[in-house]
């Protein structure tokens, strides 16, 4: 058994083992006169200030609280575990209230955020760096030239890079050859192109729609130049590959890390609702516990 | 295009430090500058490098990835030739998450500081509907939360405070009266817990004792919340329970009712029933007998049909099941003695005896040979001479006194008067005179009514031929006796006295005449008039009222004896409560909003029994000495006429994933009076202004 499956089966039996700790706590707990969304509620408020935990962890690298990798690991396991505490705690209704019905929504959305960013970690890292791999049968070189992964914050380098160079071959066909096919080519096609970044769904959605439309022109394109002028567009089709290739990553990488502005963020807000719901439970208890 | 866009060598690449907060403004053109802002965000960019001296010239140290060195080089006074323009710092994307973070806080606190003081904060923190049965209460969280009033920062407090301090159960309990015992565990007083712990004997520790014992019961009080969940939606059942509400103190944990609950012991037969009615005897005996098999029940609901609840099989009224063969029995029918109970009566006296030793009993019967009645001795029992005479001649016998003492005799002297004047004195003032010796007798009051039904309506014209009969010139008698003790003026007014005696009373037509009394021999008998007697159900009222050590405990053995007339106590039991003795003239009773711990419906049952009917459930003890059980008074010391029931009677069908097998499906969690909510209306005529009518 691989190392990966291991670590899966250990992740596995400590969320199943924590899942049924709460539930034997909290089955024991209901043997009482005490309100069992007590104990529910303060589970799930411990849990959600312990998730919350781990952004602050992330501040604070210095301070050896164990790798981000266990954090995010254990984040994970608490994260499914409070869907579980969440269920127990609404009973499986969804409240009517509408302090209680906003707390709920922010608690859905933060967890379903939580999921989809889950989700898309493990699937888009894998499209990344694999994108050279599926679409290009060459070598090591091909690989490198299409499915090269990049920062994200040097994207915007890399594209005014791409841009320099291809009004670099652009310029240098004008002058060298009396056509201005391919310098009327970039101003009405590939100008725009290349100043932001482009077809972000479609990269999202994974469709070379747009590349193969883009291609289709070039071949229009290419019949009514000179050879001399077709190998300066064939140059200027690999830049143009390449600046797909960059918006690729640009697209993933930009859901990857935009995720965050909604799971981030509304924790926190979560948190200052949840900790006035815990109030007014308190105070409006009626004498119960 | 074989060039890689992205180098890493420590020349020709930047470090990217994508948790700081601000990026250099450049960078969304591509060109980010080296060394970035500072922390606070300002742009602190010169220059490309910082040249550095060597020898006499300066040297350009620009780094490779921002182009190497620069063809001008370096300034003469050493300074970079390649100045960098100023950019403004943008936030990087940990910056801008940061800031939506502090604005998501924020904008929540906001939220709840405007929204929770404002009008419409009752309605925002309000976490649900409340039941339909509370929609009145709807209007204000105050109704019901006494810590509403204090406001947002009163509420903070209030979550610290303990428990008890906010307990509104009060408010709860102002509709819902559930004694003074409502916050203790079941409504009950504490004692009573012990007393069922002591009962349950071997099963108490299947029931369990931590949280319920009586030693620490006492302390505890429970709100209403506790069990009760308002704010649950328009429909909701604030009834409904989990069964692990009632195991957090009922220790033994029962996974199931067909499983784990104790098996039952004499349910559901927790005391003799109210009715004799031997139901073996009937069932096997009379009920086959020629006579009578044709007046038989045929069926159980011949006799019992549910109340209006259909919780309780109650038994039909006597008209409409026992009359058909008991009635006549009640009337005295067949009956070889007296058919009435004898009330009032001439005790036998030897009176000639008297005479010869010079004492005056005035005339006497000479054939009277019985005793004074119960009923006379209660009446005379508020006359001081008659008590005296009545003790001094406890065992002295009235038919021979040849050799009683003089004391003795004169204390026979003494209780012939009394009888006399008794007599007379209910033939000169009627009713109101025997009212006035049942007060006396009694040391208390009497309402009219009472007395009424005490006196049985007697009609005058029996006493009058009992006077007639027994004591022909008790007028002039009685009258010779008060002028010797009263003098002159008194015999006088005894002479005036005899004369409006020999006249009759004046009350004649306020006596009515009753059926029921009749003269014979030497006593005024009642003879019962059928069933639900006025007159025998007022005197065993009366004297099992009284107790067994009472001045009418000689009436109630006369009334309640096996053989008495009208056999009243053949079929209604007597039970001893608390040293007096109460008459069950009625079968089981349910009081309306009285909850025991028990609780069953027979009604939703019905359809589902077979040809065996009821005996499904009630089988007959053939063995069970039920009639044993009604000889003495202890309502709890009996046999039933039926086997005890089984869990198994009720698992078979009340089982998981069958029919519910809940606590509550066959238990009540308050018990005693839990009265309906009711207002306080005075009684008073409303004003013009507020009654005002179309």
């Amino acid at each position: 058994m691989s190392s990966l499956s291991v670590r899966r089966w250990v992740h596995v039996f400590s969320f199943v083992s924590l899942s049924s700790i709460f539930l034997y706590l909290y089955g024991r707990y209901a043997y009482s006169l005490d309100r069992s969304q007590f104990f529910s509620g303060w589970v799930l408020l411990t849990a959600i200030v312990f998730l919350a935990a781990y952004n602050v962890r992330k501040k604070l690298p210095f301070i050896p609280l164990g790798s981000s990798a266990t954090w995010l690991q254990t984040h994970l396991n608490v994260g499914w575990l409070t869907f579980l505490i969440f269920a127990i705690h609404l009973d499986l209704r969804f409240p009517t209230g509408a302090f209680e019905s906003v707390l709920a929504a922010l608690y859905l959305t933060v967890a379903v955020s939580g999921v989809f960013g889950l989700c898309i970690s493990r699937i888009f890292p894998r499209r990344l760096s694999q994108r050279g791999r599926d679409s290009l049968s060459g070598g090591e070189e091909d690989r490198r030239r299409h499915g090269e992964e990049v920062i994200f914050e040097r994207i915007p380098v890399y594209r005014r890079q791409l841009r320099e160079w291809a009004e670099v071959l652009v310029l240098e066909s004008a002058k060298e050859s009396a056509s201005p096919t391919i310098a009327a080519f970039y101003r009405d096609r590939l100008h725009c192109f290349f100043a932001f970044p482009r077809n972000f769904v479609m990269h999202v959605i994974g469709s070379g729609r747009p590349l193969h439309l883009l291609m289709a022109e070039f071949t229009v394109v290419r019949r009514y130049l000179s050879d001399a002028d077709r190998a300066t567009l064939d140059k200027l089709e690999q830049v143009v590959r390449a600046k797909n290739d960059l918006d690729y990553s640009y697209s993933l990488q930009f859901v990857l890390k935009s995720w965050l502005f909604v799971h981030v963020p509304l924790t926190y807000g979560l948190l200052v609702f949840a900790v006035f719901h815990g109030v007014l439970v308190y105070a409006f208890a009626g004498g119960s516990r | 295009m074989s060039e890689r866009l992205q180098q890493y060598d420590h020349d020709k690449s930047s470090y990217e430090r994508p948790p700081q907060h601000w990026m250099c403004g450049w960078s969304s053109c591509g060109r980010p500058c080296y060394g970035g802002p500072d922390a606070r965000g300002r742009c602190v960019a010169v220059a490309e490098c910082s040249p550095v001296r060597r020898g006499d010239k300066w040297a350009c140290t620009r780094l490779e990835a921002r182009g190497g060195f620069c063809s001008p080089g370096p300034m003469p006074d050493g300074s970079c030739s390649q100045s960098i323009p100023k950019c403004q710092p943008v936030l990087s994307l940990r910056g801008k998450r940061g800031v939506s973070a502090r604005w998501v806080s924020a904008v929540a606190l906001g939220a709840l500081f405007f929204l929770v003081p404002s009008p419409q904060g009752q309605k925002f923190i309000s976490p649900g509907d409340i039941s339909s049965k509370h929609g009145s209460l709807a209007l204000s969280c105050g109704n019901c939360h006494s810590v509403f009033q204090e406001g947002p920062t009163g509420w903070f407090r209030a979550a610290f405070d303990p428990p008890p301090k906010k307990d509104d159960s009060a408010r709860c309990v102002s509709c819902h009266d559930l004694g003074k015992n409502s916050g203790r565990p079941h409504s009950i007083e504490p004692q009573r817990i012990s007393l069922i712990q002591e009962r349950a004997g071997k099963r108490k520790a299947l029931i369990g004792e931590a949280k319920l014992d009586a030693r620490t019961a006492s302390a505890h009080s429970l709100p209403c919340s506790a069990c009760h969940s308002e704010h649950r939606g328009r429909h909701f059942d604030l009834r409904s329970m989990d069964d692990r509400r009632c195991q957090s103190c009922h220790m033994a944990s029962f996974a199931g009712f067909g499983r784990d609950h104790p098996d039952f012991s004499t349910f559901p037969y927790v005391r003799r029933t109210p009715l004799i009615f031997d139901h073996v005897s009937h069932l096997g005996k009379h009920f086959q007998e020629g006579e009578f098999k044709s007046r038989a029940p045929s069926e159980c609901k011949d006799c019992h049909l549910p109340d209006p609840s259909g919780s309780y099989m109650l038994s039909r009224n006597f008209s409409r099941t026992c009359a058909a063969c008991h009635l006549g029995q009640i009337l005295g029918e067949g009956r070889a003695g007296a058919k009435g109970v004898a009330v009032f009566s001439v005790p036998g006296l030897d009176a000639e005896t008297l005479r010869k030793e010079g004492f005056d009993p005035g005339r006497w019967p000479r054939d009277a040979e019985g005793e004074l009645t119960p009923f006379m001795r209660f009446l005379l029992s508020g006359n001081p001479a008659f008590r005296r005479a009545e003790e001094m001649l406890k065992d002295t016998d009235l038919l021979d006194l040849a050799k009683a003492t003089p004391e003795e005799r004169k204390a026979a002297e003494e209780l012939a008067w009394s009888v006399k004047e008794i007599l007379f004195d209910f033939l000169g003032k009627g009713h109101p005179a025997m009212k006035a010796r049942m007060e006396a007798a009694l040391g208390r009051r009497m309402s009219d009514a009472e007395a009424a039904a005490l006196s049985g309506q007697m009609p005058l014209g029996v006493l009058r031929a009992a006077q007639e009969a027994w004591f022909p010139r008790l007028a002039a008698e009685m009258a010779r006796r008060h002028a010797a003790s009263a003098g002159e003026d008194g015999r006088k007014a005894a002479q005036k006295e005899e004369e409006e005696t020999s006249r009759g009373p004046s009350a004649d037509e306020a006596m009515s005449a009753f059926g029921g009394w009749y003269l014979q021999d030497f006593a005024v008998y009642y003879r019962p008039g059928g069933h639900t007697d006025t007159f025998l159900r007022a005197w065993l009222d009366l004297s099992a009222g009284a107790g067994a050590q009472g001045i009418l405990d000689r009436v109630l053995a006369v009334l309640a004896g096996p053989k008495a007339p009208g056999y009243c106590a053949k079929c209604h039991s007597i039970d001893a409560a608390e040293g007096v003795f109460r008459v069950n003239w009625a079968g089981k009773q349910p009081e309306v909003n009285l909850h025991d711990f028990n609780r069953y419906k027979h009604a939703p049952h019905f359809s589902l029994l077979d040809e065996r009917g009821c005996v499904t459930c009630h089988r007959l003890n053939r063995r069970a000495e039920y009639l044993e059980a009604f000889k003495g008074r202890d309502p709890a010391r009996f046999v039933s006429n039926f086997l005890p029931m089984g869990k198994k009677d009720c698992a078979s069908c009340h089982a998981t994933g069958k029919a519910r097998d809940n606590c509550l499906t066959c238990h009540n969690y308050h018990v005693g009076k839990v009265a309906p909510a009711l207002v306080s209306a005075p009684m008073k005529m409303p004003d013009s202004k507020s009654n005002a009518g179309p």
